[in-house]
């Protein structure tokens, strides 16, 4: 939990090494057999356009292409109406990546085990030719230009590692905030893997919320470290929050800590509860998992990348 | 209340540390969390707590302060006690009789007495001074007034008991030669009460306090054992010996005697309840040595089961006696195993003089014109240079009177002895007459530095006197007498708490050159080859005195490391075989005595408890802010 004890993996450990390449090998195809018959093409956008596949009717109105009049049923009803055809297109996968400093504390770091599990899923998205976004929200700010990351294919996989190698946590992030921006940006809709902490005083799910309503398909993965979950602290303790600097005295006893644990588990149980009642993807990945194990589980249980 | 050592209150200085710390607050470890969120969820709950966490904070600084009062409170080592005001005198009599050796327990009634002195001692306050004064046969001030408790201390572990009785009348006269002073004088007593009551005289400033020691009752103990010579039986000797029987029942029980390893009588003896058993024997031995009475009794009082005394070994004196036949005379120095006779007739005596070198010659009905180089016994006839005059005889004279002080005619009875006739003699001023018909002497004696000189002035052929006991007796106390081998005194034991000076030690030890007297229990040391010359370290010195404090066989050590039995010492004291405690002090007073009762001062000082209830205080201190429960 102490950042001291985040550094030290950091340092040491490459982040993308050959093994790691190994392993998004083998969860290829790992997710190959899972989501057999599913991939590319056989997804359907929710977006309406030029197919072959037909999805309604509407009515005429001046301007509209005379091609995609439906002339049968004007010849039955008199009046004009347009064929409407569900448009092919690829799935957009959105991973939000939470850069807040809180993500850098556990061991292992919590940062490196979201850019780990955002490489694989990207992976993943990248082999069956879904486009990929890499959205790291710094500071409440979802997405400045220079920092997204849009790839397609899985030439751009060594393009993603990079990007991700490159990215930092740090700052206050309002997770809340930055969702909402996110889900009223001009992107094409598709799938918002959100992995965070879910640290937020201010709670997550209106930003959850917004990715719904906004027709955004949103998934939570929601990262905790076992520092986190039972922290080994007792005695008078001066507690600092390592993302906003703020202080606060307290003395540890065993029946407090108690009760962190429990609130703690209260806050992991409440997340999965809004997320399960509003269909909403939800994970909980404790950092000292292999995250190819978490990533595999994803998958088994659906939502991810379908 | 007081206290003990008032400079532990400087220890209050340590407040101000320990409130500073406190104030100072210790500074937190500071630890980064990745976020509080959950930590102000809980302790928003926990806020009405924080004040309860301020409250035991400082119920954990007042904790802490009070385990330092309870300390500092302990080591000012406080004396609860009603009558504590002022400083006090004390006086300590401590009962260091024989009785105090009666088996209480583990330990003695003496080492009871000695924790009870002890605490009072411990007890003392400041300004208070005592004095340790050892009351047994005599009453020694162990120590003076001191205010210094490890002084006392030092001195009440020096006191050792005697083998004696008490005499508690002197240890109150110590009581009248205190000098005055200002302050109470406090009087504790501690002893079993085993003695008769003694008066006192007691000041009007002076509180007593009997601190009685002891439970056991019970007890048979000789209270007399003696051996002595028989006259003119150098190798026998009498033993008499007592026992009481100071037990509420009839007592059976064996007894035995031995001389040095030999038992020469064993029996058993019946005493009723509170009597007495009284017996004489008569003994025959080679050799002198160590006589033991042992009186198979199983009390708590073992000193007096055993009694001791020292049988003197015979030593022979050569004997010159020059005559032309006297029977009698003849029989009764050979009888005398003290006595190695050589006899001769007058021609031959002539011939050998100037080879003879006995220390005794006895001249009957003949005397040479120059006396020997010893002592010398005439009898019906002597030289004229001795100038005793002669008149007419005197015919059938009776003894009328002997000197029964002297030596020579101790034992003798002589009245009824028939003299044909016996030589009226006129003596010179430097003889003693010691056998008188009526103004007329008998028998004289010249008690010369040099040389002694008897004169029997009639012939003892001529006389019932050979017939009678006393003529061998006279014979021998004669000889005794002129040789210095009266051994007789020397039999006597000297009683218990006498001191023997360098002068009676030496009659003790009988010629023998010693270099140590050994009091019983002290550890002999390492004998030296027999033929070994002393070394100029192991010359014999001057003895210095003794005090006859032990009950056993005091023993002389010689040059060579030799051990010679000397004598012995006895508790031999009726009183001190009854060893029931006394309830009260056995006292008599004109005025009643001023009581302490409860109110005395003794060491049973609560520091301890005030110790151990700073301990329990640490201890829940500990439990409530330091320990981790763990749930």
């Amino acid at each position: 939990m102490a950042a001291t004890q985040s550094q030290t993996e950091t340092a040491t450990e490459p982040l993308f090494d050959d093994d790691f390449m190994a392993t998004l090998a083998y969860l290829n195809i790992i997710a190959r057999k899972i989501l057999s018959g599913q991939m590319k093409a056989e997804r359907r956008s929710r977006q309406k356009g030029v197919s072959v596949e037909f999805a309604d009717h509407r009515p005429y109105t001046p301007g509209d292409d005379f091609r995609f009049i439906d002339w049968s049923v004007y010849f039955r009803t008199d009046h004009l109406f347009l064929k409407l055809f569900e448009e092919e297109e690829d799935l957009q996968v959105y991973l939000l990546l939470d850069c807040s400093a809180s993500m850098g504390f556990g061991n292992p770091d919590k940062f490196i085990y979201a850019r780990r599990l955002a490489a694989a899923i990207g992976y993943l998205g990248l082999a069956s030719m879904d486009r990929v976004h890499i959205i790291p929200i710094v500071d409440s700010v979802p997405m400045v230009a220079a920092d997204l990351m849009r790839a397609r294919g899985k030439g751009k996989i060594f393009q993603l590692l990079s990007f991700l190698e490159q990215r930092e946590s740090g700052g206050v992030t309002d997770l809340q905030t930055a969702l909402q921006r996110f889900s009223i940006g001009k992107h094409k809709r598709g799938m918002a893997i959100v992995i965070s902490d879910l640290y937020d005083n201010d709670g997550v799910e209106p930003g959850l919320n917004a990715l719904r309503f906004q027709k955004y398909d949103p998934y939570v993965i929601h990262l905790v470290s076992p520092q986190e979950m039972a922290p080994e602290l007792l005695g008078d303790l001066r507690l600092i929050d390592g993302e906003t600097g703020r202080t606060r005295d307290v003395t540890l006893t065993e029946g407090l800590l108690k009760k962190y644990r429990e609130t703690f588990e209260a806050h992991g149980a409440r997340m999965e509860a809004f997320c399960r009642s509003r269909a909403i993807g939800y994970a909980r990945c404790v950092t000292s998992t292999p995250f190819q194990d978490t990533v595999v589980h994803m998958l088994r249980r659906g939502k991810l990348l379908q | 209340m007081s206290f003990l050592q008032p400079l532990a209150f400087l220890g209050f200085l340590l407040f101000i540390p320990v409130i500073l710390l406190y104030l100072l607050k210790q500074r937190r470890r500071r630890v980064t969390v990745s976020t509080l969120l959950f930590w102000e969820e809980i302790l928003r709950d926990e806020h009405s707590v924080a004040s309860i966490t301020r409250l035991r904070k400082i119920l954990s600084l007042l904790l802490q302060l009070l385990i330092l009062l309870l300390l500092i409170f302990a080591l000012s080592r406080p004396i609860l006690a009603k009558d504590a005001l002022g400083a006090r005198r004390m006086v300590i009599l401590l009962d260091s009789s024989a009785s105090m050796l009666t088996e209480e327990g583990e330990g003695t009634r003496f080492s009871q007495a000695q924790a009870q002195v002890g605490n009072i001692i411990k007890g003392m306050a400041s300004g208070d001074t005592a004095m340790l004064v050892s009351v047994g046969r005599h009453s020694d001030v162990v120590m003076p007034f001191t205010s210094s408790r490890r002084t006392l201390q030092e001195a009440l572990d020096g006191v050792t008991v005697s083998h004696g009785g008490t005499d508690f009348a002197q240890a109150f006269h110590v009581l009248t030669q205190l000098p005055p002073d200002e302050r109470e004088t406090w009087v504790y007593v501690v002893s079993d009460g085993a003695f008769d009551a003694v008066p006192v005289v007691p000041d009007e400033k002076m509180r007593f306090a009997y601190l009685p020691v002891g439970a056991a009752v019970g007890n048979v103990g000789i209270t007399a054992f003696q051996v002595r010579p028989l006259p003119a039986l150098p190798r026998d000797f009498e033993i008499m010996f007592e026992v009481v029987n100071a037990t509420e029942e009839e007592a059976t029980m064996p007894f035995e005697i031995r001389v040095g390893e030999n038992l020469v009588d064993a029996d058993e003896i019946t005493i009723p309840a509170g009597g007495t058993f009284h017996h004489a024997l008569r003994q025959f031995s080679d050799t002198g040595g160590a006589v033991e009475l042992f009186v198979d009794w199983d009390d708590a009082f073992p000193l007096d089961n055993r009694a001791f005394a020292v049988l003197p070994d015979v030593v022979s004196v050569p004997v010159v006696l020059v005559t032309e036949g006297n029977y009698f005379l003849e029989s009764a120095l050979l009888t005398d195993d003290a006595i190695t006779l050589t006899s001769l007739s007058p021609a031959d005596y002539e011939a050998q003089q100037s080879t003879l070198t006995a220390p005794v010659y006895i001249f009957d009905g003949w005397s040479p014109p120059e006396a020997p180089s010893g002592h010398v016994i005439y009898v019906g006839q002597w030289p004229e240079a001795l100038g005793i005059g002669v008149g007419e005889a005197l015919a059938n004279p009776i003894i009328t009177a002997w000197d029964q002080s002297h030596p020579v005619n101790r034992h003798l009875q002589l009245t009824n002895i028939s003299i044909e006739s016996a030589q009226r003699i006129t003596a010179p001023a430097r003889f003693a007459a010691l056998i008188e018909s009526f103004d007329d002497p008998l028998v004289i004696l010249d008690d010369g530095t040099d040389r002694k000189t008897m004169v029997v002035g009639f012939n003892t052929t001529s006389s019932d006197l050979p017939l009678r006991v006393a003529f061998p007796i006279m014979i021998a106390n004669t000889i005794r007498y002129m040789t210095d081998n009266d051994q007789t005194d020397t039999w006597q034991a000297p009683a218990m708490g006498t001191v023997l000076g360098p002068e009676t030690l030496a009659e003790y030890a009988r010629g023998t050159e010693l270099i140590a007297v050994l009091t019983p229990g002290d550890e002999a040391p390492e004998q030296q080859d027999g033929g070994a010359e002393p070394t100029e370290d192991e010359t014999p010195v001057a003895l210095a005195a003794l005090d006859v404090e032990r009950a056993g066989i005091y023993q002389g050590v010689t040059a060579t490391g030799e051990l010679v039995p000397l004598f012995a010492a006895n508790l031999s004291d009726t009183r001190e075989v009854d060893i029931t405690v006394s309830e009260s002090l056995p006292v008599t007073s004109e005025t009643p005595l001023q009581q302490m009762n409860n109110d005395f001062r003794i060491g049973a000082a609560p520091w301890r408890l005030i110790a151990v209830a700073s301990l329990l205080v640490l201890l829940l201190e500990w439990g409530l802010f330091h320990r981790r429960w763990v749930e």
